[in-house]
């Protein structure tokens, strides 16, 4: 009896704390987020607010009457699905962003986009298996995705059947887009995202000089060339070896003893993940480093994980509902979820400018949309009008396309954001 | 150096852990690195969504983990009868159901639980945020308690004796569910203590158990089977190799390094530092 009482006991306090916590799970987290909006007081860059024409330009919307079915390849599953699980929920709004506004118009008709999303499992060879799927079962002829270095393994898949890719975002080794792959493209050139990183720095910064590049150790290699040019075009000179670090790594004051033993002005991290940001940027301010910090962030979650320690920082690409300088597509697609969840907008914008650039070829033949693709010297973007980069560097005119991008001040964990920039266009 | 011994006692907080329900259930409890992770968002919700102070939350934490633990004991370990191949399939379930439900649940963003106590502590130019002196003591503190738990207490008695052998352990009277049962609730508590820690002094996000789940793995293979005291050696000198390397060597570089070791003592002496034949 007194062992049923114990079991009981026990059985109970698990499933009220279990309840508790998914109760407060459930709930908004305003409360973990300071941020702060306040009007541009600079004029330097323009912000791209004016609307977007939906993709579709009848004058009253007209109902899609055909079905495009567009591949996706996300990690939904494993560690990769962080990013990619967010940006399914996106990527299905920006689909029926476009839906909404008539669809795709090829030919006269009007296409209502239906995904078909595959999941990558975080691996080389779940996108294998995904493209694979996409390409022989599904006979799918566009697809967006993968992100990161996945296009290694799914870049020989397409390029073979001749589907049109457009990668959200890629890891800049040569096999994943090169003068051969005619049907790759490119949602963001991620040498434009690491230029408006430092232009935004030594905007709100203007007396650095040195800086110190801390970033993850797997891309480097790929990276290094272009780094190294972008910050000469700059005017910056490095504070020594680049600090490179592991984005599994779990205590990362090691690393921030590293960078600050350089004594930079400023600190650089162009490719990592959250908590590598999060721990080195701690690490730093410990130490008692005070110069400022530039990277990619999500405002909310810098203030929210390191609250007053988020001082000093110079961060791009958060969209946030609040920035006054937001695009009128991102702020559409913030509306139509809960505005404060973590946009990733790699896919999504993916699916956004593939489906401009079919319109814009009047034809569902992706040799067709290719060619007329690389004709095109402006495209809209989730973040304003797109424009092409890096031309020399995937020895390819007009694949990889670069925006826009958005830029926040954080100090004492208070966000103030500014004028979006505009990146220079990549050689 | 504090970054050092941190690291080493929240390896050997979770090594110690898994050892409890290796040696004791003979189970290879996969889900640790999910325990682990759970209890940090756990201790999370309840300081920043229900406002309760983290020392409260910290205690609450580790009972509703140890309380779990009883709960996964008798309704998903004991029913398999310590079968290898089903133990693990359990323990993957349990890990996989745990990680998608606060990856669903909680979102894509690094969280942090805030600090028990703000702020830094130090000499000149040498400062330490306070929470991690803090979390070094209280670490310290537990690991004692644990030791004291396994050599003096009557229910540690029993434990070793179940360990040396089971059978003659029954025939003394000794309850194996009852030692289960505690096993379980001692290592997945354990598995919680690091986790806040963790939680507290890094970042947290679903997967980061798996990263310390790797690193438990490779701290009981590199102490021996069934070693609990050299689970205290290669605890500390994993704390080095992931605190001190990467101040000269790159991250993966580190990696790799621990890796080698394991490989290269699996191939020397199979049994680790300090298993036994």
């Amino acid at each position: 009896m007194r062992k049923t009482k114990w079991g009981l006991c026990l059985i109970l306090l698990v499933l009220v704390l279990g309840l508790v916590t998914v109760l407060a799970a459930c709930g908004d987290n305003k409360d973990t987020t300071t941020t702060t909006a306040q009007a541009p007081t600079e004029t330097t860059a323009q912000a791209p607010t004016e609307t977007t024409a939906p993709v579709s330009s009848e004058p009253t919307t007209p109902v899609p009457t055909e079905t495009l079915r567009i591949g996706a390849i996300l990690s939904l599953s494993d560690w990769y699905s962080v990013v990619d699980a967010a940006d399914k929920v996106d990527l299905e709004y920006v689909a029926q962003m476009i839906n909404d506004d008539g669809g795709i118009q090829v030919q006269g008709k009007n296409y209502k986009i239906e995904l078909v999303i595959e999941d990558g499992k975080s691996s080389l060879d779940g996108n294998t298996a995904a493209a694979t799927k996409l390409v022989l079962d599904e006979k799918l002829s566009f697809v967006v995705g993968p992100g990161a270095f996945f296009n290694l393994a799914t870049t020989p898949i397409f390029e073979q059947n001749k589907v049109l890719h457009v990668a959200n975002y890629n890891g800049l080794n040569p096999a994943e887009m090169n003068k051969d792959t005619t049907y790759a493209f490119l949602g963001l050139d991620p040498i434009t995202q690491a230029n408006a990183e430092l232009k935004s720095l030594m905007l709100y910064y203007p007396d650095v000089k040195t800086v110190c590049l801390a970033t993850e150790d797997a891309t480097y290699p790929a990276f290094e060339p272009h780094f190294n040019a972008l910050v000469e075009r700059l005017g910056l000179t490095l504070s020594g070896p680049p600090v490179l670090f592991a984005t599994n790594a779990e205590d990362y004051n090691p690393v921030a003893s590293k960078i600050k033993a350089q004594n930079p002005d400023a600190v650089w991290m162009p490719v990592a993940i959250d908590p590598s940001y999060f721990g080195i940027t701690k690490g730093l301010r410990t130490l008692g480093y005070e110069g400022p910090l530039s990277f990619p962030i999500d405002a909310p979650s810098v203030t929210g994980a390191l609250g007053d320690v988020a001082t000093g920082i110079v961060g791009v690409l958060s969209k946030q509902i609040i920035d006054p300088n937001i695009s009128a597509p991102m702020k559409r697609l913030l509306e139509m979820g809960d505005p404060d969840r973590h946009v990733f907008g790699l896919g999504p914008n993916a699916l956004y400018i593939l489906a401009h650039a079919i319109q814009a070829a009047d034809s569902l033949d992706p040799t067709e949309v290719r060619d007329h693709w690389e004709t095109m010297t402006s495209i809209p973007t989730l973040y304003g009008e797109g424009f092409p980069s890096g031309s020399q560097l995937f020895g390819l005119a007009s694949h990889a396309w670069a925006h826009p991008i958005p830029v926040a001040l954080v100090d004492n964990g208070q966000v103030e954001y500014k004028p979006w920039i505009i990146p220079d266009v990549t050689p | 150096m504090i970054n050092v011994v941190l690291l080493g006692v929240v390896y050997i907080l979770m090594g110690v852990g898994f050892a409890f329900i290796l040696n004791l259930l003979g189970i290879f409890n996969l889900a640790h690195g999910a325990i682990f992770v759970s209890a940090a968002y756990g201790c999370y919700l309840m300081v920043v969504k229900l406002g309760l102070p983290g020392f409260v939350a910290f205690p609450l934490t580790v009972l509703a983990a140890a309380a779990f633990g009883v709960l996964v004991e008798r309704f998903l370990f004991r029913p398999m009868k310590a079968d290898f191949n089903r133990t693990i399939m359990v323990c993957i379930a349990l890990s996989t159901i745990l990680v998608t439900t606060f990856n669903r649940f909680m979102g894509t963003r690094a969280l942090s639980i805030p600090p028990f106590i703000a702020g830094t502590t130090g000499i000149g130019p040498y400062k330490v945020e306070t929470d991690r002196i803090l979390a070094f003591c209280i670490g310290i503190v537990i690991l004692v308690a644990i030791i004291l738990f396994v050599d003096r207490s009557r229910w540690g008695a029993r434990m070793q004796a179940v360990t040396q052998n089971r059978e003659g352990a029954a025939l003394q009277g000794i309850r194996f569910g009852q030692i289960a049962a505690i096993a379980v609730a001692v290592g997945f508590g354990l598995a919680a203590i690091g986790g806040v820690f963790m939680g507290t002094l890094y970042n947290l996000t679903p997967f980061v158990g798996d990263v310390t789940l790797i690193k438990v793995l490779m701290l009981v293979i590199l102490a021996g089977l069934g070693s609990f005291n050299g689970i205290f050696y290669v605890g500390a000198l994993l704390g080095v190799l992931y605190g001190a390397l990467p101040v000269v060597l790159n991250g993966a570089v580190v990696d790799a390094l621990a890796s080698i070791m394991v490989l290269a003592l699996l191939i020397i002496r199979p049994r680790g530092f300090f298993g036994h034949e």
